[in-house]
């Protein structure tokens, strides 16, 4: 099994292929890999509780786990309680620690 | 230098753009204070990141002169990520490709930055337990 992390930067709403990065990510998850999703930068908006952002709901509901980088978030004045169900905060730290790890870790 | 312990990060992001130059530096310092060695490639508009020549300026506008605008530098987040890696004798390679340097007219780069080649790249993915490429559309 490979393990996969998707570092999202713009989001859906500022770049029409983040649908696709998804997908592709769902792709790999119905592999039967480990995937994780980080939101970083203008990525975590589309989190946001109520959000119609395409894309991000169906990767949560394939499975895949996703994270919301914690200062990109306070940047954003989201906190916890504005993410919709699923996403959870998460420190920079996880992109090291995933990199380090070997994970293959792509971003867009 | 164990391979288990390097990780090399390359990006393209020119200074004073988006937020995607501030995620790399995050990033770096990250796994600087993890305790591994990191490697950098800077290329196209990175290789600004580094140019010892970039400069404070007032801000008119907001009425503030040079000190209170304090704008901030990225060839001074460079520098501070170089000199907190020395600190803890981890090794920060930081890397320039010298044709995006000549291109641009950035030779001149703070100390402790080098210039390098696409083949750095290469051979710092080679030796490292894995590398993170940051690209710009």
């Amino acid at each position: 099994m490979k393990h996969y992390l998707f570092i999202e930067s713009e989001g859906s709403f500022a770049a029409a292929d983040a649908p696709q990065f998804f997908a592709l990510a769902r792709e790999i998850k119905q592999q039967g890999d480990t995937v994780e999703i980080f939101l970083v930068q203008n990525g975590v908006m589309p989190a946001r509780a109520g959000s119609k952002a395409d894309g991000l709901s169906a990767a949560l509901q394939a499975g895949i786990a996703v994270m919301a980088d914690e200062m990109s978030m306070r940047e954003r004045a989201l906190k916890a309680s504005d993410l919709v169900t699923g996403v959870k905060p998460a420190k920079i730290g996880t992109v090291v620690e995933r990199t380090a790890a070997g994970w293959n870790v792509i971003w867009h | 230098m164990s391979k288990d312990k390097t990780l090399t990060f390359a990006f393209m992001e020119p200074p004073f753009e988006s937020a995607r130059g501030t995620t790399v530096f995050r990033i770096v310092s990250e796994a600087v204070r993890s305790g591994f060695d990191v490697n950098v490639f800077a290329y196209e508009g990175a290789v600004m990141m580094s140019f010892a020549r970039q400069q404070q300026h007032a801000n008119a506008v907001h009425g503030r002169d040079i000190v209170e605008e304090n704008h901030p530098l990225p060839k001074d987040w460079v520098a501070a990520l170089l000199a907190e890696a020395a600190a803890k004798n981890i090794k920060l390679d930081w890397a320039n490709c010298g044709l995006c340097v000549d291109e641009r007219g950035a030779g001149e780069a703070i100390p402790g930055v080098r210039r390098g080649t696409p083949a750095d790249l290469w051979k710092m993915a080679a030796e490292s337990a894995n590398t993170l490429v940051v690209g710009t559309h």
